[in-house]
């Protein structure tokens, strides 16, 4: 996955899932990661607020379909900290 | 109208035809009716809810878009979804506070309850646009194959089967082999798996531990039988319309651990809750560790028990799985280390997985089986019992009328086999060649449905309830 947030949540996904062939794309979902189930879900989100020193509401959380749309509200978490 | 009927049959078989012979613009208007029509044979005053609950989520849905990102859409969420689980909640609580009412929750309300919840929050979450046209969404919400027992189908795999469904025509015989399937899973299986059941509730004073083993061991093969011989029907009268339902069930007793179980047994629902229940509650609990990790296992599996109903051996099943799924979750990173480093108990742990699955579920069934928690002492005592009268309780356990009901275990076995050849091909015998062949199988098929016809029709008492119609 291109960019710098691509890469960064690359790099989570291979540490968290312990899987250096993880390869993101924006239409990645779940369904494309054995190891991503429920549980990990969470993990996951966890391990993505520290990468990036975010913090999701349960809104933005719930309202993800893919890997492209975490990506997307990284980006704008990002951007408004920057700002 | 009972799924286990002369007259749903008939019911269902008229609805097929004049779903048929309709042009398409007619179609779903007449699933709406006859769903309506339905409902209507069992109570006159939650026809009129349903359409009510029907209304007022079809507007609060297009009034969400409208305010989309405002706080208004979370107040409106929240308010509505909380009248939902008000209106359900209502129903579960009142033969608590009023012993003389009915003590059965009215039909089909925790499945469209649950289907308007999860249709309200994905268009507050975004996942979903809200429905322009009342009559589809109202199909949806009342559509009467599912309405008894599920499964709880997502408006984003229904609705467009709607619009599409010049299909249904190759699903007549799917359809037909599935409701023949679920028929022979109650009436033969958890029918007569019920008498035994039956028997040994009502013989834990005899001094022997066979009534206590009888009810520890067939009540999980009865359940399952009795529910998901239901969603078979369920499923198979949807396919007659063209709609497919997801699965509801994916052999759950081959499950190697109690998580897999749950991911197999009840499955829409498991799912549903996870959803929208479980991962909000996480969500919310993210920053308290692995005791955020219990808590919200805890709460999910608790709110699966209580929508059985509000009693306490209910309680004690919830607690009951909740402890088996914290502690396998909690040593799951472990257990996969120690495995990775002995590949031979891994393999033996595969092997032994169901047995340890099945007891945890049996000894979690007498909790949902058994009336009292007083009864569920006897069972157990029971089961410390000696053998002191087994051949005079072997003796009464398969006299009458329960002398032809061993016939349920080989049909089991035999209903298992083909439920596992259609999980893995499905049935897709149009596509069979030579012509005989198909033929032949139109045939059986055809005698199976008459048989069945004449069996209800001959049937003094019917069959039993449905276990799962009644929650």
């Amino acid at each position: 996955m291109d960019g710098v947030i691509g890469e960064r949540l690359t790099n989570t996904f291979r540490s968290l899932f312990g899987r250096e062939d993880i390869q993101l794309s924006r239409t990645t979902t779940a369904n494309d990661i054995k190891e991503w189930d429920s549980l990990m879900h969470i993990n996951l989100i966890v391990a993505v607020e520290k990468e990036f020193r975010v913090r999701f509401t349960a809104l933005e959380v719930m309202s993800l379909n893919n890997v492209g749309d975490l990506v997307d509200t990284i980006g704008r978490k990002v951007g408004a900290l920057k700002n | 109208m009972e799924f286990v009927s002369i007259g749903y049959l008939c019911f269902l078989a008229a609805t097929v035809i004049c779903f048929r012979i309709s042009p398409l613009h007619w179609r779903v208007p007449l699933l709406l009716v006859s769903s309506y029509a339905f409902y209507f044979t069992w109570n006159v005053r939650m026809t009129a809810a349903l359409l009510l609950v029907t209304i007022v989520c079809y507007f609060t849905a297009l009034q969400l878009e409208a305010v989309r990102g405002r706080k208004t859409a979370s107040t409106l969420t929240f308010l509505v979804v909380s009248a939902l689980i008000a209106f359900l909640a209502f129903f579960k609580v009142r033969p608590l506070l009023c012993k003389s009412c009915n003590p059965l929750i009215p039909l089909g309300v925790s499945y469209y309850t649950f289907r308007l919840i999860s249709y309200l929050v994905d268009v507050y979450w975004g996942k979903q646009r809200a429905v322009r046209e009342f009559i589809p969404f109202a199909t949806y919400v009342a559509f009467f194959p599912q309405l008894i027992a599920g499964p709880i189908q997502r408006e984003s795999s229904f609705l467009p089967q709607l619009e599409n469904n010049g299909n249904a025509k190759a699903k007549i015989l799917e359809g037909s082999l599935r409701m023949a399937i679920g028929f022979a899973k109650k009436c033969i299986v958890a029918d007569n798996l019920g008498l035994f059941v039956g028997w040994a509730y009502g013989h834990l004073h005899s001094g022997s531990s066979l009534p206590g083993l009888v009810a520890l061991y067939l009540y999980p093969l009865q359940l399952y039988a009795d529910f998901s011989g239901l969603v078979d029907i369920a499923i198979g009268s949807g396919q007659l319309f063209g709609i497919a339902a997801p699965e509801n069930f994916d052999a759950p007793f081959s499950a190697k651990n109690i998580t897999e179980f749950w991911r197999r047994w009840h499955m829409t629902l498991t799912s549903w809750l996870r959803d929208y229940v479980f991962m909000p509650v996480r969500m919310l609990t993210r920053d308290w560790g692995e005791w955020g990790l219990c808590l919200s296992l805890s709460i999910n599996m608790l709110l699966i028990a209580l929508w059985h109903g509000l009693t306490l051996g209910f309680v004690v099943y919830g607690i009951f799985h909740s402890v088996f799924l914290i502690v396998e979750v909690l040593t799951a990173t472990r257990r996969k280390k120690f495995y990775s480093a002995n590949p031979a108990s891994e393999k033996t742990a595969n092997i032994l997985g169901p047995l340890y699955v099945y007891h945890v579920v049996a000894i979690g069934s007498v909790f949902f089986r058994a009336p009292s928690l007083g009864i569920v002492t006897q069972v157990f005592s029971g089961l410390a019992s000696r053998f002191r009268h087994v051949g005079a309780d072997l003796s009464a356990l398969v006299a009458p009328p329960n002398h032809h009901a061993w016939i349920a275990f080989p049909a089991y076995i035999l209903i298992t086999v083909v439920d596992r050849y259609r999980r893995r091909y499905g049935f897709q015998l149009p596509a069979l060649t030579p012509r005989y062949l198909r033929w032949s199988i139109y045939g059986s098929v055809t005698a199976v449905w008459i048989l069945i016809g004449l069996v209800l029709l001959g049937s003094e008492k019917g069959s039993d309830p449905f276990v799962y119609a009644l929650f």
